[in-house]
């Protein structure tokens, strides 16, 4: 039986709010017509195959991409028209795990921390003790394995101490102990600062374990979404089976390899 | 502090923590002081003035202007616009709480104060190298007018870094981008040489702004003609590099 933590409430405050969002790119792809909204406390979970749409949408969210069609607001502020506003309480990790390879692991979270007034280097140090880099602060990130760099980037997109947070595929490239202790990180912070999360993953066990909500995209579309409690205990199966026959049902072939369903070894450490 | 200085202060950072701007500003430096030896040992033995102590550092201005300090421009352009598009780090600054418009602008004003940083080295540099040939009484004067032709090239110095950016926007590989401003500058310099209206409308031409200045010869209007010529280039670029650079998706 799958594990779950939190339950969002849809009475609680509106995060974010995505209405009718398109992006269509030169070669057909892209999203189309996607509507959704987080609240507060939520773990949202972006479930889907490679090229389903998942960092399209995450850049449109961003700010990094510009949707065709649509409106976006977090925390009530339209992020075409008060970017500024919308984005102060923000935390993001998109696509890839980017870092200044040329500085320090220190030096990259002292340039983030002047973007907000209230972070010093206590905050600093702390973030770093948190994803575990403390004692390779001054070293430069060139040096630095796959596994670092994705948690450097973490603490990029935590250092504010933001209320919402962006992570596009954060578990991509780590080992399983990387990607244990990212997961619960997640589940800590959703737990204790009721910190909102997006998170997206083409990993169906991922989802199964951080997320209280899923979003299946696939071909640019929202074909389903709703809280994974409901969808395991409405439908008597799990999430994977779940998705599958979502896909199915869009007319997609899939096949477990696909969609890289975690092995046992995920099960064993999480005990 | 606003968030426009705050993330002037993080690009001007980029640009200093890149060993090879620290080094190129150093060799610059160097070789500064180390001509103004080699001109006076050389006038010594000649026995011939070809330069005094008043005009090395403008001589020097006149020199770096035209060819060190648009290199350094264009490399640094090219690795905050290009260099940051091709490693993916421009998103770093672009999903923070800061427009758009405020990050092409704190880029641009870093990369105006380095090039101003540039100029005040080697105007401090060439006037110390300067006070080995400098006749007693002319130091002031020397240096007074030094600054003052260091301080009207500021312009123009400026509103290259805008066309560079500008520049910068059309490549997402910062190699790509500097061989190619590199290109272009020296395909206008050679078009100045064989068209004449070239030569009175590039603003590459007026990198050494100093020199119509300070001439004596020619009239305010003239100058302030010139001023407004280079400062609308400059407003140009800016607008039209802020627009292909909003335009952009990551």
């Amino acid at each position: 039986m799958p594990r779950l933590v939190l339950i969002g409430d849809d009475s609680l405050e509106k995060i974010l709010e995505v209405k009718e969002v398109t992006k269509k790119y030169k070669n057909g792809r892209g999203v189309e017509n996607i509507s959704f909204d987080i609240n507060k406390g939520d773990i949202y979970g972006f479930l889907g195959p490679n090229g389903a749409g998942k960092t399209t949408l995450m850049k449109i969210i961003t700010g990094l991409s510009k949707a065709d069609k649509g409106e976006i607001k977090i925390f009530g502020y339209n992020l075409t028209n008060d970017f500024e506003k919308a984005m102060e309480k923000v935390g993001a990790m998109v696509e890839d795990a980017v870092v200044y390879e040329y500085m320090s692991a220190y030096n990259n979270l002292k340039l983030a921390a002047r973007f907000y007034p209230n972070v010093n280097k206590k905050d600093i140090e702390g973030i770093l003790e948190l994803v575990g880099l403390s004692e390779f602060k001054e070293e430069k990130v060139s040096d630095f394995s796959l596994g670092m760099k994705q948690r450097l980037s973490l603490a990029s997109a935590l250092l504010a101490s933001p209320e919402f947070v962006i992570l596009d595929e954060p578990t991509n490239g780590l080992d399983i102990e990387g990607v244990v202790e990212i997961r619960n990180t997640i589940k800590n912070l959703a737990k204790s600062k009721k910190i909102s999360f997006i998170v997206s993953s083409h990993q169906i066990h991922e989802i199964e374990l951080i997320c209280n909500r899923v979003g299946i995209i696939y071909n640019g579309k929202l074909i389903r979404e709703g809280q994974v409690s409901d969808i395991l205990n409405n439908n008597q199966e799990s999430l994977e089976d779940f998705f599958i026959r979502q896909l199915n049902e869009n007319r997609m072939s899939v096949t477990v390899d696909n969609c890289k369903v975690q092995d046992e070894e995920y099960e064993e450490l999480n005990d | 502090m606003n968030i426009v200085i705050k993330n002037s202060i993080n690009e001007l950072n980029k640009i200093f923590l890149r060993k090879k701007n620290v080094f190129f500003l150093s060799l610059t430096a160097i070789i500064t002081f180390l001509l103004s030896i080699g001109v006076n040992l050389f006038q010594s033995k000649v026995g011939i003035t070809a330069v005094i102590g008043s005009n090395y550092s403008i001589a020097v201005l006149g020199f770096f202007v035209k060819i060190f300090l648009p290199l350094f421009i264009f490399l640094a352009a090219a690795d905050l616009f290009s260099g940051e598009l091709q490693h993916k780090t421009l998103k770093l600054s672009l999903t923070r709480p800061i427009s758009r418009f405020k990050v092409y602008l704190s880029k641009n004003l870093a990369i105006g104060t380095y090039a101003i940083i540039n100029l005040l080295v080697v105007f401090i540099v060439s006037n110390l190298g300067a006070m080995f040939f400098r006749v007693k009484g002319d130091i002031l004067i020397g240096i007074i007018r030094s600054f003052a032709a260091y301080a009207i090239d500021i312009i123009p110095a400026l509103v290259f870094t805008i066309a560079a950016v500008f520049i910068a926007q059309f490549f997402k590989s910062s190699s790509t981008a500097l061989i190619s401003s590199i290109f272009i500058y020296i395909a206008l310099y050679f078009l100045s040489m064989f068209f004449p209206m070239v030569l009175r409308l590039s603003f590459t031409n007026y990198l050494d702004l100093h020199v119509i200045v300070l001439s004596g010869n020619i009239s305010i209007l003239k100058i302030i003609n010139t001023l407004m010529m280079v400062i609308s280039y400059g407003i140009i670029f800016f607008s039209a590099g802020f627009y292909f650079f909003d335009k952009k998706n990551l």
